[in-house]
């Protein structure tokens, strides 16, 4: 903190800015400030805007309303390329890098040096080499390796590397432990320090508090949009006060009561692992349950969903379904036995250019079929009992998929769930991308079927639907499960502690 | 990008409205209206019987090329594999005497090596999860070469007249053969395709891979349907235009691919999958007919007719881009 004049000047201002999408607002009239010479920890927990201000500050999206200043000049960041002409530099957890092509021809991509159309290699090697080595960063050992033969930390260097090089005043780090060892951690912070020195600001997003207390100067907390708080000094910067500041209640929302689930036990999982890196899986779903799954990105926590329905590689351990261990499981063995599964992306699950009716009946089609044909008068007035029973909106049934807002797209899937007559739903961030009125009606659906006897695993972002929709929760860290809560006893802060694997 | 996609979204919805029929009918009437001013016989009832007649193998051909578009794929082997069971169905029946078994057993085999063709095209497309188009163009110029190889690139002739007398010439309660084969293969594809689960598993395979693949639907068993589906209908589209013409052709066929092509995309079926069906596909195929029959009339030489064709792939293309906004 030795450069204090330099402190009060605002290297970006970004004021009220708004960023609406179909059917979702991202940001709302969000403000942000970043100074010359400070690391600006970006905090908030998932979906709550920190990656879409940092595209808008970047120039992957145009911010519906709000205005940017950069070095109190006010801009429009036309895209990616004006940012980075702009001296914004973005280490994105999804790399931009050409995978094969050479570090050293990444780094000089669209601004080689040449000589009369001839690339001067011998300058572009020595300039890199003086540049990184200023600043503490060994990259020459790698500067003639193709990009798809490093290690994902490796590659982050280089994209470190290229900010540094092309003398960048903002650098965007996105969760760099994410993927980074502790020694090359060790290295990034040193780099963070002389960055700052020269006068770079810094936006660092992370998720761990360890982490946060070493890099950061200021923090500035997102929830749902809004800018909550910014905390300008370090000694605001604890757990309580970070857990208590993501922690808000979402008002205007009713949710149905929960019942006690006695049921019978219908699927079980015992000591499981996988190939993707689940480990010490145990936890089983009973008849008419709504079980809840919860933890940050990269926990894992989507695996389990997957999992579920045969399609991660179990490498020890099994999964019962009804009593039954399944030996070979996949979509196919997993969808007769009654389960389901509606990935998060839409876009993975929905037929977007077929029909709506279609998109609902897709599953069931056998129970359609009458000595090798369609039955299609019975298909069209099952799925029209369903779009009525689920206000689903257009009623049309021929409508396209492509053409329903974000909430009836949701219903579209629970209806094929409902269809294929299931016994297990599993869903993986099922109100993603809907607004609130939406979201409402979907609880609502998952409750009634609930009382039907249908259980749901719902794996989720959102706080407030663990607290709210699920009888029982459990949390992933790591990869594992880390705790496991009942309705009642489960909170706000118990739940982000368990997320940041804090006991 | 955002803008770009809304864009693209609005005029979807407009041209998803009513831009299919639209587009097809405004075609229509401007081509036969063209025509029609350039060459008064354009419009007479032996000429649109004669485009009709001229239209059924290509509608063989663009129905199987339909089924493969619909998952997502390419077939450009069609017009090779027509060739090649010209030659082999010809060669067949010249080895055997008796002219009845020397129909059925020349047609049998003839559809049983097309079939084979095609499987094998679904079978590496699905495999090792290849562009199709380059999969298929591979396929071609194999089978091209097979074909000039057996026939040393000269016509067969020889076999039973009695072949070309009924699938070439011969009529049935007053329509020409080949006229009631490609109505029946039509009849079939369409309760396929809108009356059978198989119908709607094509167009989920092509519509939403990811998405069907979650729904239990294998890629491997629906590819090897559709290119298999496509490899027979080419195979007997080289047989009925083998008794057309009265002799086996080692070049029948080949600018076939292209107007299979640009039938279908024209007639509404997606690029890429997931999209179109069969009075679509045909609508296409007639309006093909009518261009390449008008085409003649004006005295337009072949190369001239092959620009035509290559410019309304084209069109239809772009057009495809609007009309399937879902992928």
């Amino acid at each position: 903190m030795g450069a204090d004049n330099l402190r009060n000047d605002s290297l970006i201002r970004m004021e009220g800015i708004t960023k609406k999408f179909p059917g979702v607002v991202a940001l709302k009239g969000a403000n942000f400030e970043l100074r010359a010479g400070e690391t600006h920890v970006l905090f908030g927990e998932n979906g709550a805007g920190k990656t879409t201000l940092i595209k808008v500050l970047s120039g992957v999206y145009p911010p519906t309303e709000g205005k940017i200043y950069i070095n109190n000049e006010e801009v429009s960041i036309k895209n990616a390329y004006d940012a980075r002409q702009r001296g914004i530099s973005c280490c994105h957890q999804e790399r931009s890098l050409v995978p094969q092509l050479t570090v050293l021809d990444n780094i000089f991509l669209g601004r080689e040096f040449a000589n009369k159309g001839i690339l001067n290699k011998h300058l572009m090697r020595k300039y890199v080499v003086d540049r990184t080595e200023k600043e503490g960063l060994d990259i020459k050992d790698i500067l003639d390796v193709e990009v798809s033969n490093l290690s994902i930390a490796k590659q982050q260097l280089v994209e470190i590397a290229k900010a540094v090089i092309y003398d960048a005043s903002v650098i965007v780090l996105d969760e760099p432990s994410a993927s980074l060892t502790d020694e090359e951690m060790a290295v990034l912070y040193n780099l963070i320090e002389r960055l700052k020195r020269n006068g770079v600001g810094i936006i660092y997003i992370s998720h761990r508090i360890d982490e946060i207390k070493k890099v950061c100067d200021r923090l500035t907390v997102l929830r749902d949009g809004h800018t909550i708080t910014t905390l300008d000094s370090k000694q605001d910067i604890t757990e309580d006060n970070l857990i208590r500041l993501i922690t808000g209640y979402e008002t205007g929302m009713s949710y149905p009561p929960l019942r006690k689930i006695e049921g019978k036990k219908i699927l079980e999982v015992v000591n499981v692992a996988t190939a993707g890196g689940l480990k010490n899986l145990n936890f089983d779903i009973r008849e008419g349950e709504i079980l809840g799954v919860g933890g940050l990105e990269g926990s894992g926590k989507d695996k389990v969903g997957r999992l579920l329905f045969g399609l991660e590689k179990i490498v020890s351990g099994h999964v019962k379904v009804f009593g039954e261990e399944i030996g070979k499981a996949s979509p196919n063995r997993m969808l007769s036995k009654g389960i389901v599964y509606f990935p998060a992306d839409k876009t993975k699950i929905l037929f977007m250019g077929r029909p709506q009716l279609e998109n609902q009946s897709i599953l069931s089609l056998k129970s359609f079929t009458k000595t090798g044909f369609l039955q299609k008068k019975r298909e069209k007035m099952e799925v029209t009992e369903n779009v009525h029973k689920l206000s689903i909106v257009p009623k049309d049934t021929s409508k396209m998929v492509l053409y329903m807002s974000g909430g009836n797209q949701k219903k579209t899937l629970v209806s094929r769930g409902l269809l294929k007559k299931a016994k297990l739903i599993i869903f993986d961030e099922v109100t993603h991308g809907i607004d609130i009125h939406a979201k409402g009606e979907i609880y609502k659906l998952l409750h009634e079927l609930s009382q039907n006897n249908v259980s749901i695993v719902m794996i989720t972002s959102e706080l407030d639907e663990l607290l709210n929709i699920s009888h029982r929760i459990i949390t992933m860290h790591e990869h594992a499960i880390f705790n496991t809560f009942e309705h009642e006893e489960a909170s706000r802060v118990k739940l982000l502690n368990s997320y940041f694997g804090i006991e | 990008m955002l803008m770009k996609i809304k864009n693209a979204n609005t005029m979807a919805s407009i041209f998803g409205k009513y831009g299919k029929l639209g587009i097809q009918l405004g075609l229509f009437v401007s081509i036969v209206v063209f025509f029609a001013l350039m060459n008064p016989v354009f419009l007479t009832a032996d000429n649109a019987l004669s485009v009709a007649r001229q239209s059924t193998y290509l509608a063989i051909m663009s129905l199987g090329q339909m089924c493969v578009l619909i998952v997502g794929g390419f077939d450009l082997s069609v017009g090779a594999v027509a060739a090649l069971v010209s030659i082999i169905s010809t060669m067949v029946m010249l080895e055997i005497s008796d002219p009845a078994v020397a129909i059925i057993v020349g047609i049998l085999v003839g559809l049983t090596v097309g079939t084979i063709v095609g499987l094998l095209n679904g079978f590496i497309v699905a495999t090792f999860n290849v562009s199709p188009f380059i999969a298929t163009l591979g396929m071609m110029g194999i089978i091209n070469g097979i074909t000039l190889m057996i026939s040393s690139g000269a016509p067969v002739y020889g076999f039973t007249e009695k072949f070309s007398a009924i699938f070439g010439y011969g009529t049935f309660l007053g329509l020409p053969s080949p006229v009631i084969v490609s109505v029946l293969i039509a009849l079939v594809m369409y309760v396929l395709y809108n009356m059978t689960p198989l119908g709607r598993h094509m167009w989920a395979i092509g519509g939403n891979i990811n998405a069907a693949v979650l729904s239990g639907l294998s890629n491997m068993k629906y590819k090897l349907i559709a290119y298999g589906i496509s490899g027979f209908m080419a195979a007997l589209t080289g047989i009925m235009l083998s008794a057309r013409v009265s002799s086996g052709e080692p070049t029948l066929g080949h600018t076939m691919m292209m107007t299979s092509l640009v039938a279908c995309v024209i007639g509404g079926v997606a690029v890429g999958g997931g999209a179109g069906n069969v009075p679509g596909a045909l609508m296409g195929v007639i309006l093909i007919g009518i261009l390449g029959n008008g085409m003649n009339l004006m005295n337009l030489g072949a190369y001239g007719q092959e620009v035509v064709m290559g410019v309304f792939l084209l069109m239809a293309i772009i057009f495809d881009r609007y009309m399937h906004p879902g992928r």
